[in-house]
C-alpha cells in the first residue's frame, strides 16, 4: 500500500471513528434524557418503563459505542499493534 | 493545530459546581418540606394515620422490634435502632445522577455541536471520556440505587392498582391478616413489603428481579389475571430471620418438633399463621365493592341539583 491510498484509508478510518461517536453521543444522550425523567418524577410504572428500561440499555449501548469507537481509533493509530512493544 | 478555548474546562467546572450545590439545596428543602407523595398515598389507601402512631417508625428494622416485644423486654427502645435523619443515601444517589446527566449532557452538547472545531483533541478526548464513560457509570449507579432504595417503600407497591387490596389489607385496623397485624402491632416499622419480601432489594436474588421485570410488563400491558396468586415459594428464611430467635417461638412445642422442615421450606409457616394477605377470594369481593361502592358515586354526581331536591321533596313526602 503506496502513502496516498494509506492517507485515504486512514481519512476513512478517522470518519467512520467520528461517526460512531457522534451515534455514541446521541444514544447516550437520548438514554440519559429518560434515565433523567425516571429520577425526577420518580417510582411509577411508566417512568420505571421509560427511564429504567429503555433509557439505561440506551446509554448503555451508547457507552458501548463510544468504548468501541476508542478501540477503533486505537487500532488504526496502531497503538494496540504487538509490533510497538 | 486547533485553537482550543481555554474557559470552555473553566466554564463546564463551574457549570458542574453551581448546577450540583443548586440541586443539592433544592433536594434538601423539597424533601424537609413537601411530604406530599406520602399524604397522596395515605389518601388513597385509607390509612388511618390516628390509630397508628408512626412515630417511631423512623427506625432501621433488623428483627429488633419483634424480639423486644416477644421477649417482654424492658425498654420499648429498638434494639440496634438507627434514626434517620436529612437525606439517604438513595436520595443522595438520585441527586448524584440527576447531575451527572445534566453536566454530561451539557459537556456532550458544547464538545460535539458548538466547539468541536475549536477545541483541542486532547482536551476533547478527555471530556468525552468524562462526559460518555464516567459521567454515565454515575447516571448508572444512581439509578440502580434509587430503584432499589424505592422500590423498599410501601408506597412504590401501591402505586401499581393491582396491589391495591394487599395493601388496603395491611392498613385495615380490623384485619386479622399476618401483614395487617405485623404492621398494626408495629412488629415491622418500616418498608413493611420488602421486609417480608426480601427477593426484590439490593441484596435479593436474579429471580426477584426478573420476576419484577415480569410483573411491571404484565402491568403495563394490563395482561394480568385476577386474582393475582403468588407464583413462587415462600422461604420459611423470611420469617425465622426475626422470631427464630425470640423466647416465644422457642417455647413452642411445634417449632422444635417442625423444625428440620422448617429449615427444607417443607412445612410453610403460613400454613398454620396464616393467611399472609387477603384470600383471592376476599380480594374479588373486595374489589367488587369496591367497584359498586364507585358505581354508586358516579351515579350520585350525575344526578343534577333539581333532581336531588325533587327526589329529597318526594322522600319528604
Amino acid at each position: 500500500m503506496n502513502r496516498s491510498e494509506q492517507n485515504i484509508s486512514d481519512e476513512n478510518d478517522s470518519q467512520e471513528i467520528d461517526k460512531l461517536v457522534r451515534t455514541a453521543i446521541l444514544c447516550t444522550i437520548t438514554g440519559m434524557l429518560f434515565v433523567l425523567l425516571f429520577l425526577i418524577v420518580g417510582f411509577k410504572a411508566w417512568s420505571v418503563g421509560i427511564g429504567v428500561f429503555l433509557g439505561m440499555p440506551v446509554m448503555i449501548f451508547g457507552m458501548g459505542l463510544y468504548i468501541v469507537a476508542v478501540f477503533r481509533d486505537l487500532k488504526s493509530r496502531k497503538v494496540l499493534d504487538s509490533d510497538n512493544k | 493545530m486547533k485553537k482550543f478555548n481555554p474557559t470552555l474546562l473553566l466554564s463546564c467546572l463551574i457549570l458542574l459546581i453551581v448546577s450540583g450545590t443548586a440541586l443539592a439545596l433544592t433536594g434538601i428543602y423539597h424533601l424537609e418540606d413537601t411530604p406530599g407523595s406520602t399524604a397522596s398515598f395515605e389518601t388513597v389507601h385509607k390509612v388511618d394515620t390516628e390509630s397508628f402512631e408512626r412515630s417511631e417508625a423512623k427506625t432501621t428494622l433488623d428483627g429488633g422490634t419483634y424480639a423486644n416485644i416477644m421477649q417482654n423486654a424492658q425498654t420499648e427502645k429498638p434494639i440496634a435502632s438507627t434514626a434517620e435523619k436529612g437525606m439517604t443515601i438513595g436520595e443522595i444517589m438520585r441527586w448524584a445522577g440527576i447531575v451527572a446527566i445534566v453536566v454530561a449532557i451539557v459537556i456532550l452538547l458544547l464538545i460535539e455541536f458548538i466547539y468541536r472545531d475549536r477545541i483541542n483533541p486532547m482536551n476533547y478526548r478527555i471530556l468525552l471520556i468524562i462526559s460518555l464513560f464516567v459521567l454515565p457509570m454515575i447516571v448508572g449507579l444512581g439509578t440502580s440505587a434509587t430503584v432499589l432504595e424505592t422500590t423498599k417503600s410501601v408506597q412504590s407497591c401501591g402505586s401499581c392498582h393491582v396491589m391495591d387490596p394487599f395493601v388496603d389489607d395491611l392498613f385495615d385496623a380490623e384485619s386479622t391478616t399476618l401483614a395487617a397485624r405485623h404492621y398494626k402491632n408495629k412488629w415491622i416499622p418500616k418498608y413493611q413489603c420488602y421486609t417480608c419480601h426480601t427477593t426484590y432489594g439490593a441484596h435479593g436474588t436474579f429471580e426477584g428481579k426478573r420476576d419484577g421485570f415480569r410483573h411491571w410488563l404484565l402491568f403495563v400491558t394490563g395482561t394480568w389475571d385476577e386474582p393475582i396468586s403468588y407464583s413462587g415459594s415462600y422461604p420459611n428464611m423470611n420469617c425465622t430471620s426475626c422470631h427464630a430467635g425470640t423466647n416465644a417461638f422457642q417455647q413452642v412445642k411445634s417449632h422444635r418438633a417442625l423444625s428440620s422442615k422448617l429449615r427444607a421450606d417443607e412445612v410453610s409457616c403460613t400454613s398454620c399463621h396464616g393467611p399472609a394477605h387477603p384470600t383471592p377470594k376476599e380480594r374479588v369481593a373486595s374489589t367488587d365493592q369496591q367497584e359498586i361502592e364507585q358505581r354508586s358515586t358516579s351515579a350520585m354526581r350525575k344526578i343534577g341539583p333539581e333532581e336531588l331536591n325533587s327526589l329529597v321533596e318526594a322522600l319528604d313526602e
